[in-house]
């Protein structure tokens, strides 16, 4: 019979060699798996201090903020301009907040006459403006997007598209990759500075991409809280033998994998909702905060902070989030309330902060959909694409507007039709800027925003 | 059979063996009959032979793609219909789209008018050039002439809305696919 000359037959000897080297090989991995975690444990002793702490909260406007009514610019030429473009839309600029710029070169700004909050911060330089950002895989031009080449996203102008695009910066299809770059940044840096026991992504806006890793998942709380089953609340000894029972059928072993995974998880989130509630029990009530829907949710985020060393976070990425901002109708009135909203919120935000002397050590920042449309439909905009964002905290190079402000100019350079800007920073440039001060190395954020390297800078500079 | 019998057959098939297997005379040309030349230099003579040219194409033009058409917006502005019967038409006719393409058009009217009209992967037209369902700027308009409003929810999903009989967006009696 003739043999195969690839075949090789496992005998006695090959059979120990390959169970020696498999050994080896086996020893050296835990060996490092062993090694690595002595040395988190050992970093996070080394590193118990309470001054290494930095967070980050996403505050998502969902909808598509009219930006181009959120950064007004006021110089003679450029506001006659925006007044033409903006038509009905227009605000007056005599009630337009000035902002004290230290880098526009003499071009005045202005903004919403609902942000005095903002402005004060903006003034007292911890608000810095980035100016027409966007998703975009690579740096485009008018004839990119035209020519629909592959720097220009797909699905533009959609909601759903576009805030899973703004949360993940992934390029291929994001319902397959299903991370955002909260989750992946956190994935990075979890293990080294946090208790493994909760998760140092936690949301009280409920299910959002951006806090999605390969590893992590966000623990949902809301703004009272986080909840737990409800056959577990009473305190009567008929309601105590109820949840103890509950709690030993999922302590039970499963053989159908369904059946454990949900026992699994279900222990889980009843074990961090005991937890975390437990954290925050004696956290302030921080009154400063406003009690609107995305107050309630910073007041929640003020009070996890607070609580770091009870959860044993070092790091922590937050999400919260606020609707509404779709404004195709009637706008001026109804973006006014939404700005004051958010304004108060971060207004209040600062404030909590402050008064736990974790001012430097958050980092708080805007995203959205896109921008709007700069002309008017009628009485309100449409959907547009690049827009701008502000980001607040201790550690901003604030009271400077970052990026390149587009030229308003019908038909200019960044006006794909009805001015919908094309942006002139990147998603992935504004989330690496931030994700530096969070701790991530210049190595480390192609993994995190996997466009980075097509562009000039990863760092735009905002960040301490 | 008698052996005379047999004999008889026999010369028979004899003589007509012999004039059936008479080939008719060649006459073979000289160069077949040269026999001064070798077979080498044939086969250089016949490589020789001018090779023939391949035969001359007519130039035709691109195959045009076929574009196949459909009434898509059969029963809009039926007067004897309730109004937000339109809205199902078109919804009806998105429906579709998201079936054959996987995904929904994503733009302004006039865009997604553009890809009802056969400017899609697939050439299939949904409406034609003159649609009276098409305004002046080639925009979807409802039963009132007013262009529709596409909101691109998500490249699965657009919400629909008429402006109404007032014919101005964003007011009490407008139509939309949410109703």
């Amino acid at each position: 019979m003739n043999q195969d000359p690839n075949f090789n037959p496992i005998n006695r000897r090959r059979f120990l060699k390959l169970s020696a080297c498999a050994a080896v090989g086996t020893t050296s991995l835990f060996d490092t798996l062993l090694n690595l975690r002595q040395l988190n444990a050992a970093s996070a002793g080394v590193l118990g201090s309470n001054e290494d702490y930095k967070a980050l909260v996403c505050i998502f406007l969902y909808g598509g903020n009219d930006s181009n009514n959120t950064l007004i610019p006021t110089n003679t030429a450029d506001y006659s301009l925006y007044a033409a473009g903006r038509e009905q839309l227009t605000l007056p600029k005599s009630e337009l907040l000035a902002l004290a710029s230290l880098n526009t070169q003499g071009r005045p700004f202005g903004i919403h006459p609902s942000l005095t909050g903002c402005r004060d911060l903006f003034d007292s330089g911890d608000l810095a403006f980035v100016a027409n950002v966007g998703t975009l895989f690579a740096p485009a031009s008018l004839s990119d997007f035209r020519n629909k080449t592959s720097a220009i996203p797909s699905h533009l102008f959609s909601h759903s598209d576009q805030q899973v695009l703004w949360q993940t910066s992934v390029k291929e299809d994001p319902a397959a990759v299903r991370t955002g770059w909260g989750g992946r940044a956190a994935d990075l840096i979890h293990s080294i500075h946090n208790d493994q026991s909760t998760s140092m992504l936690v949301s009280i806006a409920g299910a959002n991409f951006f806090q999605v890793g390969e590893n992590l998942l966000p623990f949902h709380m809301d703004a009272a809280g986080a909840r737990s089953y409800e056959i577990l609340n009473g305190s009567d000894q008929y309601a105590t033998t109820r949840a103890e029972s509950f709690r030993q059928l999922l302590e039970r072993d499963y053989a159908h994998k369904m059946e454990q995974t949900f026992a699994d998880i279900s222990l889980s989130s009843i074990k961090n909702a005991d937890t975390f509630n437990a954290a925050i029990g004696d956290a302030s009530s921080f009154d400063m905060l406003p009690n609107t829907g995305l107050g309630d949710q910073l007041r929640m985020v003020a009070k996890l902070i607070q609580s770091r060393e009870a959860l044993g976070q070092r790091r922590q990425i937050f999400f919260v989030a606020t609707g509404g901002y779709d404004t195709h109708g009637p706008q001026l009135n109804q973006h006014a309330g939404l700005l004051s909203e958010l304004d108060g919120a971060i207004k209040g935000f600062h404030g909590a902060l402050d008064s736990i002397n974790a001012l430097d050590k958050v980092t708080s920042f805007t995203a959205s959909d896109f921008g709007r449309t700069f002309d008017s439909n009628g009485r309100g905009s449409d959907h547009g694409w690049g827009g701008h964002h502000m980001v607040m905290g201790g550690a901003v190079n604030g009271q400077r507007i970052y990026g390149q402000f587009p030229n308003i100019t019908p038909g200019s350079e960044h006006d794909t039709g009805r001015g919908r800007w094309l942006p002139t920073t990147s998603v992935d440039q504004y989330g690496a800027t931030i994700a530096r001060w969070f701790g991530l190395s210049e190595s480390e954020l192609p993994s995190v925003f996997p466009n980075i390297g097509n562009f000039a800078t990863s760092n735009l500079g905002f960040m301490a | 059979m008698t052996k005379p019998k047999i004999l008889t057959i026999l010369a028979l098939l004899t003589i007509g063996v012999y004039i059936g297997s008479r080939s008719p005379k060649s006459y073979p040309d000289s160069e077949h009959t040269s026999s001064s030349k070798s077979s080498t230099d044939k086969i250089s003579e016949i490589k020789a032979i001018p090779k023939p040219l391949p035969p001359k194409m007519t130039p035709v033009s691109p195959p045009q793609a076929t574009t196949v058409t459909r009434n898509g917006l059969a029963g809009h502005s039926d007067p004897q219909a309730n109004p937000q019967q339109d809205i199902l038409v078109i919804k009806h006719l998105f429906s579709e789209i998201r079936t054959v393409f996987r995904e929904l058009p994503i733009g302004e009217n006039q865009q997604i008018a553009a890809f009802l009209l056969g400017e899609n992967s697939r050439h299939i037209a949904y409406i034609q050039k003159n649609s009276p369902h098409l305004n002046d700027d080639g925009e979807i308009i409802d039963r009132w002439g007013t262009p529709y409003f596409f909101h691109a929810m998500s490249r699965h999903q657009i919400d629909i809305r008429s402006a109404g009989p007032d014919r101005i967006l964003w007011s009490q009696d407008d139509l939309t696919s949410h109703q």
